[in-house]
């Protein structure tokens, strides 16, 4: 923002400590003169100005009398007047550092240079308080974009690589027209459609991120039923049986994005389960204040530390394995970033017995929303 | 609009009410009981159903049938609507649910 120029704080401030000592001063002469020199003549209150060594005279500590009076006070003023000034200018000076400090961070921090912190040392104070809170702002928004450069550079990366295999997979049949197309034509659109689902699963985190979405009554065990039928073929073709039970229960949010979220979760618990004879179970529940959906699966022992990172993106399972046809890695990315849309919470715990135990929280609605 | 055993179906929205109340059902919930009530009380075997409310690439051996069908039972509540025929294939009861309605609603009209 442009603005006129002004008069700094450092000067204001002096001018009001000389000025508070300068009337501190003045009423302690006043009091003096009407307290002990009552009944002298008016005249001593003027210094004679006109003769200098007149004014000496005040520095002569053999002279005492009402007489000395006036020249005394003017000379003492004099020096307060100086002394505020000089005093004020220093101690304002000195109080105001740490802001110069916390203005040259945030320069800096303008410029780019995110990695810079103010880190004032010395005991709290108001100025502390402020720089400590600028430093932990600072933090935060260096994380966070470090995160999303990292989110940027993998996911185009994912992208690029579907790109790069319809690429060799063109220049193969450039080198050899007799090649049969029927079976390119069938990896081209295998290639292709994963593309698309990536891009689709990247829109649809940045429409979660940006909360735009309508919000209706929407009940989770439908939910939970109707991810169960869509993805009863895949769980059928692993040799994987889901098992939904449970209350309704209802929350407010999006129809489309909350069916993502159960459709991402038990999509996960199918293809990350046991070889031959896997369990997924979906249950609903309400709380008091909060809806429920857990989605539990049997699969390998997993310890905290691998569970703590399955929410990052592009991360499937134990590692970023590029073979493995699962999916994009962005599934529990979405989930994550859903529940955050619509107040929600989502707990990632290893089961006792091998496999993992997911839970969303969400608001519960209000009763009577529904219909 | 097609009604049977105080069911009532809405096959344009899609919606579905028992006894006046509106029932949520998903997509193949709805389209199994829409294949159901069509039968208007005859039994439809679970191959047929799976051939007309799920597509032609259908595993024949999904549980798919029965599944849905009983996630639909417990939508639809109390008393249960769609009778099991051992063997053969499901259908809408609605002679017991008919005579049941009767007598709940019987001492009521009469006060």
């Amino acid at each position: 923002m442009d603005r006129q120029p002004g008069v700094s704080v450092r000067l204001k401030l002096t001018l009001s400590y000389a000025g508070f000592v300068m009337l501190a001063g003045a009423l302690l002469l006043t009091a003096v003169s009407v307290f002990l020199l009552r009944g002298t003549p008016n005249g001593i209150f003027v210094p004679n100005l006109s003769n200098l060594s007149n004014l000496l005279l005040a520095f002569d500590p053999t002279n005492f009398g009402p007489a000395i009076f006036g020249p005394v006070a003017a000379a003492m003023l004099a020096f307060l007047l100086v002394f505020g000034l000089l005093g004020g200018w220093i101690l304002a000076g000195r109080m105001l550092a740490p802001l110069t400090r916390i203005t040259d961070a945030t320069r800096m921090a303008t410029n780019g240079s995110l990695s810079h912190r103010i880190r004032l040392p010395g005991r709290s104070d108001e100025f502390r308080e402020l720089s400590d809170a600028f430093d932990t702002m600072l933090a935060q928004l260096e994380t966070h974009v470090a995160e999303q450069q990292r989110f940027a550079a993998n996911a185009s990366h994912e992208l690029r690589t579907p790109l790069a295999i319809t690429k060799t997979l063109l220049d193969v049949v450039r080198t050899d027209p007799n090649l049969d197309t029927g079976d390119l034509v069938d990896r081209l659109h295998a290639v292709n459609t994963r593309a698309i689902d990536l891009t689709e699963a990247l829109l649809l985190l940045s429409r979660a991120d940006q909360r735009s979405f309508d919000r209706e009554c929407v009940d989770l065990s439908l939910l939970a039923e109707e991810a169960t039928e869509t993805l009863l073929p895949l769980a059928e073709k692993r040799g994987v049986s889901i098992e939904t039970s449970g209350d309704m229960a209802s929350t407010i949010g999006s129809h489309a994005l909350l069916l993502q979220v159960t459709t991402n979760l038990v999509h996960n618990a199918i293809v990350h389960n046991l070889p031959d004879q896997g369990t997924v179970w979906v249950t609903t529940s309400v709380r008091p204040r909060t809806a429920v959906l857990t989605v539990e699966n049997t699969g390998e022992k997993l310890t905290r530390e691998v569970v703590s990172t399955l929410a990052e993106p592009f991360r499937r399972g134990r590692e970023r394995i590029r073979a493995d046809p699962a999916g994009v890695g962005l599934g529990l990315a979405i989930v994550t970033s859903i529940t955050q849309a619509h107040e929600g919470t989502l707990t990632l715990a290893p089961r006792a017995a091998r496999g993992l135990c997911v839970t969303v929280q969400f608001p519960a609605a209000p009763p009577h929303t529904g219909r | 609009m097609r009604e049977i055993a105080g069911l009532r179906l809405d096959p344009f929205r899609r919606e579905v009410y028992r006894d006046g109340r509106y029932v949520a059902l998903t997509r193949k919930q709805f389209a199994v009981l829409e294949v159901l009530v069509a039968a208007e009380g005859g039994v439809v075997s679970a191959e047929d159903l799976l051939e007309r409310a799920w597509d032609e690439n259908a595993d024949p051996f999904t549980n798919a049938v029965r599944i849905t069908v009983s996630a639909l039972r417990k939508r639809l509540g109390e008393p249960a609507i769609i009778a099991t025929v051992a063997g053969v294939g499901y259908r809408i009861d609605t002679q017991r649910s008919a005579s049941e309605r009767a007598e709940e609603t019987a001492p009521g009209t009469r006060a």
